[in-house]
């Protein structure tokens, strides 16, 4: 049950500040991978 | 222009029809609750930030549920355009409604959700005009989703995060005083941190 919540707790702390971080990141690579695939047409 | 227009009307019938209802109701039960059930500090400000991820989580399938139901030809754009110009300020109204629920109303609760709702529609605008605007049509994918749901994480912990920026103390912990100076002259007075920062306070009021 302590573990179960622990993990809950980190879950929930790292959805805020890690994910923002990792959506950004993975908006930029895709950014990134459409402006790479428009310059090859 | 005819975008332009077009997304501005979206985004005020998507406040008026999605949004308002739930904030007029927060702030009903605000008013009725005698305390809240947290106070401000890391727990409540994580269940702040895991509210926006789920909010982003059932808009996205909200969003694309209404592009399949409505026709397979052109499902994509259509689940582009939901997500990005309907969901953002109910995206917002979710973080603001998760804070105020749960530890009571804000010294500046509009400024906070109109600061938060024009943060994430700014965003999801940005992400579409880089991301989806002139480019070929797509089927709706597994791919495309997995970008859809980068953005709208994106704009819901932006549209959260802003919020709790915005939002100063709970009104609870203020003295009278405080918040009607607040309210009548908020522009003499920009914030109540500046007020005690320039005072050399560090709580209280004056």
């Amino acid at each position: 049950m302590d573990r179960a919540l622990r993990l809950a707790r980190a879950a929930l702390e790292s959805s805020g500040d890690f994910g923002l971080a990792l959506s950004l990141s993975m908006l930029a690579l895709h950014y990134l991978w459409v402006q790479a695939r428009t310059g090859q047409r | 222009m005819i975008w332009i227009l077009g997304a501005g009307l979206t985004g005020m019938s998507s406040t008026a029809l999605l949004a308002l209802p739930a904030l007029l109701a927060v702030r009903r039960v605000l008013a009725m609750r005698g305390a809240a059930p947290l106070p401000r500090g890391g727990l409540e400000r994580d269940l702040v930030m895991g509210a926006g991820v789920i909010g982003a989580l059932g808009a996205l399938a909200w969003a694309d549920g209404c592009a399949l139901a409505l026709g397979s030809y052109g499902a994509a754009e259509m689940a582009i355009l939901l997500a990005t110009c309907v969901a953002p300020v109910p995206l917002a109204a979710v973080s603001w409604v998760a804070g105020e629920m749960l530890s009571g109303s804000s010294l500046r609760p509009f400024a906070s959700f109109i600061l938060a709702a024009a943060v994430a529609t700014a965003t999801s605008w940005l992400s579409y005009a880089a991301l989806w605007a002139g480019q070929p049509r797509r089927p709706l994918d597994l791919g495309l989703v997995g970008i859809q749901l980068m953005v709208m994480f994106s704009s819901s912990l932006l549209a959260a995060k802003t919020y709790l920026a915005v939002r100063g103390e709970p009104l609870a912990s203020l003295p009278a005083e405080a918040v009607a100076l607040e309210r009548a002259a908020p522009d003499y007075s920009s914030s109540m941190s500046e007020n005690r920062s320039l005072r050399g306070c560090s709580s209280g009021f004056f």
